[in-house]
């Protein structure tokens, strides 16, 4: 399923949740959603799932314009887990599923081979009170996913995991994500949208401020950055500074050497290795990517200051 | 549709099921029988259990005049007085004490003692008896002759009969005395099922909001779907029990009628009464209004004849359904609006004034079923369904209930749908108190 959504405006009576904006989701990637707490992501999601209407803008799914029969095929993991406490946990499954119109003979077969893959077949009959948090999150998984849904919104799907059965949950959404599903993920955990995510949007303050893929994004946030790694004696290598380039940061392994530096001037990583040759036998030159923890905060913290530039200049 | 029917058997399946239903269902008709029946068990085992009323007579006169009633029986004894009685009451073989004291010709008044509370019946009857007697003596002392005091005396029995427009008579005293317990009848049912199902559905409203079972479902269901399933099927719920209640305790009853008094109830005192007293069947009944209280217990049955049933019941079932789709309509909203079950409880009794102001009113719409205020409650719509179903069993006129039943339906949709807009909104709201204005920004936020 691909999805497209062009300029979507939405604000509850005092607030500005959603302000223009866009995102191409495209099918069987997994899709990250980024945002600090209150950026408008759920608004989002909810919008995509017809709970709420946009006040401008619309939605398309493979050229379509969104309609509520697409419900069905929208399986979605709220971040606030909702499951009756008094009913049985098979039961319960099913019952969502129904709500999918998924078939009740299909929905059976199915709830049997995901109890077995994540060796629950026990819990069938217990009321899901019974159960501990962590089970309930994996009953309340199996819900979002039984109806075969092509697409997948998992909001903080692994919040109260364990790492063993955070890793088991992981797999199944890269194993969807195989068969086709279209995975929209929403995660404050910059380590698995590293580790999952093929593209990433970030929402701050009602409006998109980095969309791209991943592998791009990090790239582009780079810069000039490398380390160096290199058997010989610092003393020796600054001998070897030039303006053209600038020490971040130092520190000693052993008989090892640990630099990392920032280029200023147009150099080729080639020039550079030549200088550092003479200081010293390299065991590595590397590129320092940052990781997306940095590129988030990083991403943030520029848009408020742009923020605040604006209303500066709107007051002058 | 599909869905709404999804939802729907949920609510119906997982409420029947409930231990505490089945345990309601089955306490429910055991109470009410319970009600109904023990009473007359209690007076059956009274009637045959012979009681002793001691005498002590310090007119010397006046005791002798007391013949035995019913279960009573009168002894005169001499040589006592009441200090003495009183030190071994319980085993001295009375049940009560009747005390005339000598200056009875001045004072009018005896007094009845006993550990137990003195039935009516034979404070009537006493007084009756001892009051005859009083002014026959003073009548002999005037110079009256007795035949003279037999024609003096004769109290006046005032039958009611009622017309209808034709001047055709239709019922008697008796037959409104019945019409008003169905009308009591029909208003509490109505009353009590919806002010059960109706928190109920609050509740139902509440935990699914709390628990956050509703972002789930809203993401599957149209919010209109949800709440038209869950009304329904918790109304479905209180029709199974209430029609349960109804059939069980009827059989209960009728089980224990059966059991217990085998031939068809003649109220006794009545006839006997009037024999001991002298006077006719009809004056009895002025006399000892008091003894008759029991008799509306008695006759149950009785009492489900003279009313017109096609009219009743087609009424009682639209109010029945449509006062319950209102009055859910409302608690739906107001749960849906507020996120503690605390917070919602304080909504209850606000809503349900409307509801209880017929109700506590009742007697005036009975007294009166045609009045300004009888007419006014059982047109607007929310206390129609109870004022209508209080009017209905004395007759109203076919425009009267059509206006009811067209206000009732209009006032229903209205509540569905504003109920609907803040089902829409207000689910997905949490952490602000019902307020007006929250009201306003959901009703503005439902587009």
């Amino acid at each position: 399923m691909e999805i497209s959504a062009k300029h979507i405006k939405k604000s509850f009576s005092d607030t500005v949740a959603l302000d223009g904006v866009s995102m191409e989701i495209p099918e069987g990637k997994i899709f990250g959603i980024l945002g600090p707490n209150g950026a408008g992501k759920t608004t989002f999601i909810r919008i995509l799932n017809q709970m709420i209407l946009p006040d401008e803008g619309e939605i398309f799914i493979d050229g379509k314009s969104l309609c509520f029969s697409d419900v069905e095929r929208i399986g979605y993991l709220p971040e606030e887990r909702g499951l009756y406490k008094k009913m049985r946990v098979a039961e319960q499954i099913l019952y969502f599923a129904s709500l999918k119109g998924m078939d009740d003979k299909a929905a059976k077969k199915e709830l049997d081979s995901w109890f077995e893959r994540l060796e629950i077949g026990g819990w069938r009959n217990k009321k899901v009170e019974e159960l501990s948090k962590g089970m309930q999150q994996k009953v309340q998984f199996i819900a979002t996913v039984l109806h075969k849904p092509s697409l997948l919104i998992l909001d903080e799907p692994f919040s109260g995991f364990d790492p063993v059965n955070a890793q088991i949950i992981k797999n199944e959404i890269v194993r969807l994500k195989n068969e086709g599903t279209t995975i929209l993920l929403s995660t404050h955990n910059m380590n698995s949208v590293e580790e999952l995510c093929d593209n990433i949007s970030l929402i701050h303050k009602s409006k998109q401020i980095l969309n791209g893929k991943v592998q791009e994004i990090r790239e582009n946030y780079a810069g000039n950055k490398y380390q160096v790694v290199f058997s010989g004696y610092y003393d020796k290598f600054l001998t070897t500074l030039t303006p053209s380039f600038k020490i971040l940061n130092q520190s000693a392994e052993g008989n090892k050497t640990i630099v990392q530096i920032e280029l200023l001037q147009q150099l080729t990583t080639n020039d550079v290795i030549q200088y550092l040759m003479k200081s010293g036998n390299i065991v590595s030159f590397s590129q320092i990517i940052p990781s997306m923890n940095e590129i988030f905060i990083q991403a943030v913290q520029q848009h408020n200051k742009t923020l605040q530039n604006g209303e500066n200049v709107e007051n002058i | 549709m599909g869905k709404t029917s999804k939802i729907f058997k949920r609510e119906f399946k997982s409420r029947i099921f409930n231990r505490s239903f089945i345990i309601m269902t089955l306490l429910g008709p055991l109470f009410l029988a319970g009600v109904l029946i023990i009473p007359l068990l209690v007076e059956k085992l009274e009637q045959n259990r012979e009681k002793n009323v001691a005498i002590i007579d310090e007119s010397n006169l006046l005791g002798h005049t007391i013949k035995d009633f019913e279960a009573y029986k009168f002894t005169v004894v001499v040589n006592a007085t009441v200090d003495d009685l009183s030190k071994d009451f319980a085993n001295s073989g009375f049940d009560a004490v009747l005390f005339i004291p000598k200056n009875i010709y001045n004072s009018n008044s005896v007094i009845l003692y006993s550990n137990v509370w003195v039935d009516n019946a034979l404070k009537a009857y006493v007084g009756y008896t001892l009051r005859r007697d009083l002014e026959y003596m003073a009548l002999i002392k005037e110079d009256v002759r007795p035949e003279t005091i037999g024609k003096v005396t004769t109290p006046v029995f005032v039958g009611v009969q009622k017309w209808n427009s034709q001047g055709e008579t239709v019922e008697n005293e008796s037959s409104m005395e019945k019409k008003n317990l169905v009308a009591t009848g029909f208003t509490m049912v109505i009353y009590l099922f919806i002010i059960m199902y109706g928190v109920l559905v609050l509740r139902g409203v509440v935990e699914e909001k709390t628990n956050r079972v509703v972002e789930v479902i809203i993401s599957s269901v149209k919010p209109v779907q949800f709440m038209a399933g869950k009304i329904l099927g918790i109304g479905c719920v209180g029709f199974v029990q209430f029609v349960l209640w109804v059939v069980l305790t009827f059989a209960l009853v009728g089980g224990a009628q059966y059991l217990l008094f085998p031939e068809p109830y003649v109220p006794a005192q009545l006839p006997e009464m009037a024999e001991t007293l002298g006077v006719s069947d009809s004056a009895a009944k002025v006399i000892v209004p008091e003894a008759l209280s029991m008799d509306y217990a008695i006759n149950v049955f009785d009492a489900l004849s003279g009313v017109n049933w096609t009219v009743m019941l087609l009424a009682f079932a639209f109010f029945f359904v449509f006062g319950y789709l209102l009055y859910a309509a409302i608690f739906a909203g107001i749960g849906a609006m507020s996120d503690q079950d605390t917070e919602s409880q304080q909504f209850i009794v606000p809503v349900t004034i409307p509801l209880l102001l017929p109700l506590a009113l009742l007697p005036l719409i009975v007294a009166d079923p045609n009045g300004t205020l009888s007419f006014w409650l059982s047109v607007i719509p929310f206390t129609s369904p109870i004022a209508m179903m209080g009017r209905l069993p004395f007759g109203v006129s076919y425009w009267q209930v059509a206006l009811s039943v067209v206000l009732l339906l209009a006032m229903c949709c209205l509540v569905v749908m504003f109920a609907a807009k803040l089902y829409r909104s207000g689910m997905l709201m949490y952490g602000k108190k019902i307020s007006f204005k929250s009201v306003l920004s959901a009703l503005k936020n439902s587009k």
